[in-house]
Parts: C-alpha cells; structure tokens; sequence
C-alpha cells in the first residue's frame, strides 16, 4: 500500500499531521506547519503554513501564514500570504488574505479581503462553480 | 572508578554473553575495570543501580537491553552527578543504537571518553522513560516484535500472522493535549516519543509522510497509527516495532508537553518495553535531565 498522501507543497515537511480517522476538538495552536486530513472543531492557528487534505472537515476559524485547501473548510480564513482554493476544496466563510487563488470547481461561499492589493478590498465571491474563472487571483500583483 | 551492573539475563542468554566478551577485551585495555554487580530475582536493576549510587559511584554503565536501561533511569533520575552508560546487549536494544553506542568495537573508546548528554527523559505517572511509552492495540504486536527479535523460523512467522490477524484490534482513545484540545481517536497503536531509535528522516522511498521528528528538543511526539484493514497493518507491523512510522500511511503526527490518555476500558501502557500500569495515565515531559554517555552517531 504505497498511497499518495496527496502533499501540495512536495518539499515541504510539517510538524503536525493530522490523520484521516482523527478528531480534534478545542484550540489548536501551532507554530510549525500542519496538516489536517481529519476532523477538527474549534480554533486552528499557526505562525507557518496549512494544508488542508480532501479528507479533511475543518470547523473552526483559521489563521495561518499560508494556505492550500482541496477539503473542507467552515469558518473565517485568515492568511498574511496566500490562500488556494483547490477544485476539491469548499469554503463556507469570509477570507482575509494577501492573494487568493481559487482553481475551477472550487466552491467558495462568503466575503474576500485581499490585503496585499487595493482592487480586491470587499470583494464578494459566491460559489464560483465549475467552468468560472480560471483563478480568481485578486491582489495578483502580489502572487510570488 | 565505573560501576558495572549486569542485569541478570545477560550471564544466561548465550548471544548476549558472546556479544559481551568482544567488549571485555576492549574495556580491559583502556584499564576501565571497576565494581561489578548483578541484579537477581530478589534485587533487580533499580536496587542494583541505587546501591551503586550510595556507594559514591558517579558513572554507572549497565549491561543489558531497552528495559535496563529504562530500570537504571527510573533509579539515577534523583542524582543529577550520576551519568548513566550502557553496554547493549540482549533482545532489543534500539535506545544503544539511538545512543550511537551500539558499535561494541567502539564502545570501549566511547566509554572510556565518556562524552555526556543531557537528555530529556518521558515521565508516566511517577515513571520516566527514555524511549518511548506506547500502547498496542493487540498484543499481536508485541508478539511480531517478538518473533523478528528471536529471528524464528517460517512456520512460527507464519503462525505469528495468523495469530496477527486473530487478534489485532483498534481501540477507542482520548486524549488531552497542553490543556487546549482534544484528540478522539480509533487506533491500533499509539506512541509517546521522547528519543527516537530509528532515523528514517532522510530516506524517501516508502514514506508516506513528510513530518519533523527530532529528538532531544523538549518535546514528546505523539504518533497515532491509523485504523488500518488488518492486513494493512500487518504488512506495517515491522515498521511499528522499527518505529519506522513514516512509512505507515494515514499516521498523525502531534507534539506536546503534557498529555493525559483515556479510554473506555484500562488498557496496557509499555515504557521501553516494560509494562507501567493501564490507563488512565498522564505523560510529561522533563527536559535535558538524565545524563548519558553517548557515542558520536547518536541519532540526535
């Protein structure tokens, strides 16, 4: 059994992982990278990066310094970076970020405030459904 | 001048005892004779070492494996002059090999410089452990390390997998972490890591997560292997007894400082192997507090 833990950032190594059949419940505070392919309910902060698996069920409001979701999230995002919403992943919440990417299929539903590039302040993106813009990049100026 | 305590299975078990003759020779020449003593039935290795420490001794080394020197420690941990060595030898002896005191041809010269590492040290309830404290989820485990130890034949093997299969269970788990949050978990195993006794870190193939996992830097891991089909796991069996836990898929990866561990029935906790008690328990952490003589491959 050689399954492909589906890794976004390959090179990246994390200190917290979080299994598909875990729950978590309460505050979650991290200063290291993390990953969460199970459940978890409450607060997730870190001063690093998250990924969020396809598996994984988040309840909670997040803060992170950057972000890449393919599962699912409920809550208010915060990121200093970059936010990417990938086409498995499904937010239900307001974001605040430096740039955010959402990939075909994404389904967003809430309020996005880019940080990093005045156009993008109070933007609104609702449910942007399979076939919509390529990458919804508001802030692009500030993309890496 | 080194106290020497045998634990008493060394002087019986014939491989232990060929294994420590290549390193008496060597001890010999680097003139590091001392007192010797030998834990039996009625005093074991704790009272052994404490006898040791009453004497005046500040450097005891003990022969034996993974559950002497967790003896030893529990008994110098109140002595913060004494430093602690090993000679390995017996069934396993993974912590010599984290220790990077696992080369009996060079043991003698690692001794003899006695380089000493402050270490962080688990604690259990009133125990300290210096590996790991682990719960299996079936004592089919136990039994796989068993039969890879004592290298059995085939047919045991085989014997061994069925009996694998018969009895390994998931278990339902609570637990608290740093007083903030709450792990619900159905698993297999479980592991507190303190020091690590295998280093996977650099080696790509057949792992399937990517996670830190450094030793000696004041905080516990916590490892929660997956619920796996039986079969699954089985083929992972090596890699849990190899704590080789990157390469058994699905695993989370936690640290902390302060745990406490629950669940619906007492389950059996081990502290380098030895049996501690059931739980509930709570596990902690005190750093850089037992010191140990290592070698210069130690894996932290």
């Amino acid at each position: 059994m050689n399954e492909d833990r589906g890794y976004q950032n390959q090179s990246q190594n994390f200190d917290t992982i979080v299994g598909p059949s875990v729950s978590i419940e309460g505050d979650f505070l991290s200063k290291g990278n993390v990953r969460i392919e199970g459940m978890l309910k409450g607060r997730l902060e870190t001063e690093q990066d998250i990924e969020v698996a396809e598996s994984a069920k988040i309840d909670a409001n997040v803060t992170a310094n950057n972000m890449v979701i393919a599962g699912q999230v409920s809550g208010d995002i915060k990121a200093q970076g970059k936010i990417t919403i990938l086409e498995t992943g499904r937010v239900q919440g307001d974001i605040t970020s430096g740039t955010l990417a959402i990939n075909p299929g994404a389904l967003f539903s809430g309020q996005s405030n880019m940080t990093g590039g005045a156009a993008a302040e109070g933007s609104d993106a609702e449910e942007v459904a399979e076939g919509a813009q390529e990458e919804v990049a508001v802030g692009a100026d500030n993309e890496e | 001048m080194y106290y020497y305590v045998y634990d008493s299975f060394v002087k019986k078990d014939k491989q232990a005892f060929r294994r420590l003759e290549k390193v008496n020779a060597g001890l010999t020449r680097f003139g590091m004779l001392g007192e010797i003593a030998e834990s039996d039935s009625r005093q074991g290795v704790r009272d052994m070492v404490q006898q040791g420490i009453d004497k005046g001794h500040s450097t005891i080394v003990v022969i034996g494996d993974n559950r002497t020197l967790h003896e030893a420690a529990n008994a110098v941990l109140a002595h913060e002059h004494v430093a602690l060595g090993m000679i390995p030898v017996g069934g396993d002896i993974s912590l010599a090999h984290s220790l990077g005191i696992d080369d009996l041809e060079a043991l003698p010269e690692v001794l003899s410089a006695r380089k000493v590492e402050k270490i962080d040290l688990g604690v259990v309830n009133d125990q300290v452990f210096i590996g790991s404290l682990d719960f299996y989820g079936s004592s089919a485990i136990l039994d796989q390390q068993k039969v890879r130890l004592m290298r059995r034949s085939p047919l045991v093997r085989l014997k061994g997998f069925f009996s694998y299969l018969k009895k390994a269970e998931a278990r339902e788990l609570d637990l608290e972490v740093d007083s903030m949050y709450r792990i619900h978990a159905r698993t297999p195993h479980l592991s507190f890591v303190n020091i690590r006794t295998s280093d996977v870190a650099g080696d790509v193939k057949g792992k399937q997560a990517r996670v830190r996992f450094d030793s000696n830097m004041g905080r516990l891991h916590l490892v929660i292997v997956d619920d796996l089909p039986r079969n699954v796991l089985y083929r992972h069996s090596g890699h849990i007894t190899d704590r080789e836990y990157e390469r058994i898929p699905h695993t989370s990866f936690f640290e902390g400082d302060r745990f406490a561990i629950s669940s619906p029935q007492p389950l059996d906790l081990w502290a380098d192997n030895v049996h501690i008690g059931t739980t509930p328990a709570t596990i902690g952490i005190i750093p850089k507090q037992l010191k140990m003589i290592v070698g210069k491959r130690r894996l932290f």
